[in-house]
């Protein structure tokens, strides 16, 4: 059951770069549709203006995407994952709070990831207003752009429930292209007006900074180059570290001539204002417009499904690491890892169509971009510096060298970007929710699990024999399975063994005890078995990777079949004749749910914590699905949970 | 790192035959019997490997530390009040 991916992830061959094209870059890829736009938004067109701006574009890329994500945080990978999730996998052993900068980035995370569809497919739904003949139909902001904006968006999220196998082949070619038109424009323009050249001067960048009027604030535009940069690291897994680090010279070099090219015809323009047009597609000789902007939007696309593919994968990390209440999770296809979450998709394309509803323009958009990925940069920079220090083991000066120039960076860019809170202040209502759903879900299972009680299992097992062998006691089940949280081979929990003994004794021919492992490594699939009394107790651990669907009935089978098959179990086939109707082993699974008792006085963070678990528990998949158990197999048991009962009751009885 | 005695205690108490214990807490209480149950803490997090003991009276020791009523029988102790444990064959653990 061990399955072993990184070797081949990291293979480098010309598939496995366009397979890297077309997964890793499609949300840095398609920045230059509206970054350099929004730098000079409506100011005067200036050469320090636009020097400066490219010159920080330029920078922000070599810092922040090449050095400290390329370079640096690939560094970081999990058996091959990358994402803040198996970074925090990674290191968390090494410090007691990493929890909370885990959850605010995946957070930030999800929640900019909102805007990422909208604004990039809008930005080239747009460029059709400058096709002759349709400058009055497709206007910015009108309905019908708006409309042709949500049609898109909304056929991309209805068709995630089929996966993507089918069209993700051709991902990696039409990135290909999309690299290929920007590298080519690009450098058309620069032959023109090959002094933009000079733009890549740091001083240039350092001059918009610090002598432009509000100059710094300009940051939060500039922002918008590297805002994808944070998914290079996330899907690092699909592709692996040598295929993005080598594809990422051409896409830099597409990306950079892409700038420039529109740089140079600003400052050839000859006009003061850029009056709403958009340089990218002003660039584009006139015969190739409608083919720019077709492949524009099927770039788009390709940035939008990563995206979406991407919050998939982190939801279902965060569930397997405790950080989420457990939803329905489904696997298209039968391609590895493509997963698709209903309620997450949902999410999602209701996020999007608001988004387009309320900002109505990509202009509107750039505005309020931007701002959460900064702190997602900022979680993942800290816990950067643990696997550095702790697992790299690097020199203490060094990292704090290294910690030094990003956090300034990235501190820089984030106060820049809080001036879009203002326009972006219906994010915060939804990040609060996300972030409230994480850090409840996680601090309320430690609470939970302070209360669980473990057993000697070693104890029990004279009794648990008895009762197996008790022909007076109605047999309950042949094989009779307890899902336990515990992990060594002779604890159990109290609640297990007084679900057995407790009311009526429930008796079967074998016990099994399986406790599913989560391990720190993705894809991780074992199992051992221990047997504390011959065919009778068996203690069994199953050890999953977090990035693995747990399949506990099916796995639990697999084991079964496993051990009859080497003879170091009998099935105890059923000797009342029914076997001839049926000759299926007869197996029962017992979960055991717990809800909160009346019977509790709480502190006041402990009550908010535990009520509000017990809340979201309830709006999640139950346990039994969680694990992936068939129904007609499975009988649940409620349990009530008394933490604090209510102490110091004064009950006399009334004298007659 | 600094040796976590609740594991250390833990592993010896689990793999030793005679089971009654006296443990001497540090609110000066003497409390004897047997360990029936006990509550796990997140090493990750700091916690000791054990966090609290449950122990009853031996005579009662295959009662699961439940009544019939569903009240629990006999003490749960912090680890962190716990001085010491004295074992039946006379090993001392200090803590």
């Amino acid at each position: 059951m061990e399955k072993g991916t990184s070797n081949l992830k990291k293979k480098v061959t010309a598939a496995s770069l366009l397979v890297a094209l077309g997964i890793i870059y499609g949300d840095i890829g398609t920045s230059p549709l509206y970054a350099l736009r929004a730098v000079i938004g409506e100011r005067p067109i200036t050469p320090m203006l636009v020097y400066g701006g490219v010159s920080c574009i330029f920078w922000t890329l070599v810092f922040q995407t090449t050095i400290k994500y390329i370079w640096l945080t690939l560094k970081a990978d999990n058996e091959g994952e990358g994402g803040i999730f198996s970074l925090y996998a990674l290191v968390r052993r090494y410090g007691k709070n990493l929890v909370i900068p885990t959850i605010l980035g995946a957070t930030t995370l999800l929640a900019d990831g909102i805007i990422t569809p909208p604004i990039s497919v809008a930005s080239a739904i747009e460029g059709l207003g400058m096709v002759k003949g349709l400058e009055n139909t497709i206007v910015a902001g009108n309905s019908l752009t708006i409309g042709i904006v949500i049609a898109i968006l909304s056929g991309l999220f209805f068709f995630q429930r089929f996966g993507t196998d089918a069209i993700g082949k051709f991902f990696g070619p039409m990135m290909m292209v999309w690299f290929t038109m920007l590298l080519v424009l690009g450098i058309h323009q620069i032959a023109i007006h090959p002094q933009v050249l000079h733009s890549l001067n740091p001083y240039y960048g350092y001059q918009l900074l610090v002598y432009y009027p509000n100059g710094f604030w300009l940051l939060g535009a500039v922002f918008l180059c590297t805002t994808g940069a944070e998914a290079l690291y996330s899907d690092l897994g699909h592709c692996g570290r040598e295929n993005i680090r080598i594809t990422w010279g051409f896409v830099k070099l597409s990306l950079v001539a892409s700038y420039m090219g529109q740089a140079a015809w600003m400052l050839n323009l000859n006009e003061p204002l850029l009056n709403g047009r958009n340089p990218f597609f002003e660039i584009v000789p006139h015969w190739f417009l409608v083919p720019s902007i077709l492949i524009a939007t099927v770039a788009t696309i390709i940035a939008s499904q990563a995206l979406i593919s991407g919050s998939y994968t982190l939801i279902s990390e965060a569930m397997n690491l405790n950080f989420w209440p457990r939803v329905a999770v489904r696997q298209p296809t039968e391609m590895k890892g493509q997963i698709y979450i209903p309620s997450v998709n949902s999410i999602l394309w209701f996020g999007c169509v608001l988004m387009i509803l309320y900002f109505k323009e990509s202009s509107h958009m750039e505005a309020a971009y931007g701002f959460s990925i900064t702190i997602a940069m900022m979680m993942t920079t800290v816990l950067l510096g643990y696997f550095l220090a702790y697992r790299l083991k690097w020199n203490k000066a060094l990292i704090a060298l290294i910690l030094l120039g990003f956090a300034t960076i990235e501190v820089s860019f984030f106060i820049a970007n809080v001036a879009k809170i203002k326009e972006r202040w219906m994010f915060l209502f939804f990040e609060l929710f996300i972030f409230c759903t994480m850090y409840v879900w996680y601090y309320a299972r430690k609470i939970n699990n302070r209360f669980a009680k473990f057993v000697d299992i070693g104890k029990y097992v004279t009794q648990i024999k008895e009762l197996s062998e008790d022909d007076s006691i109605p047999k309950f089940s042949t094989h009779l399975i307890y899902l336990s949280k515990a992990n060594l081979r002779h604890e159990i929990e109290e609640k297990v063994i007084k679900s057995i003994f407790a009311k009526k004794p429930k008796r079967a021919d074998v016990y099994w005890f399986v406790h599913i492992n989560r391990t720190e490594h993705p894809y991780t699939l074992n199992y051992d078995v221990s047997e504390l009394v011959d065919d009778k107790i068996i203690k069994v651990n199953i050890n999953v990777g977090f990035r693995v669907q747990p399949r506990t009935e099916l796995y639990f089978k697999h084991i079964v079949q496993d051990l009859v098959a080497n003879k170091e179990l009998s099935l105890h086939i059923r000797p009342d004749g029914s076997t001839k109707y049926n000759a299926e082993p007869d197996f029962k699974f017992v979960v055991i749910e717990k809800y909160l008792s009346v019977e509790n006085e709480f502190a006041l963070r402990e009550g908010i914590l535990l009520n509000s678990y017990f809340f979201l528990k309830r709006l999640g998949q139950r346990d039994e699905q969680a694990f992936g158990l068939d129904k007609s197999d499975v009988v649940v048991e409620h349990v009530p949970l008394v933490y604090h009962p209510v102490a110091n009751i004064q009950l006399n009885r009334k004298e007659h | 790192m600094k040796t976590d005695s609740s594991f250390q205690f833990y592993t010896y108490y689990f793999s030793c035959s005679h089971r009654v214990v006296e443990i001497h807490t540090s609110d000066k209480q003497i409390i004897k019997g047997v360990i029936v149950g006990f509550i796990k803490g997140d090493t990750r997090t700091g916690a000791p490997f054990i966090t609290q003991w449950h122990v009853v009276e031996e005579a009662r020791q295959y009662s699961i530390g439940i009544d019939p009523f569903g009240c629990v029988m006999g003490e749960i102790i912090d680890h962190h009040t716990i001085q010491s444990i004295t074992m039946q064959d006379g090993q001392v653990f200090t803590f």
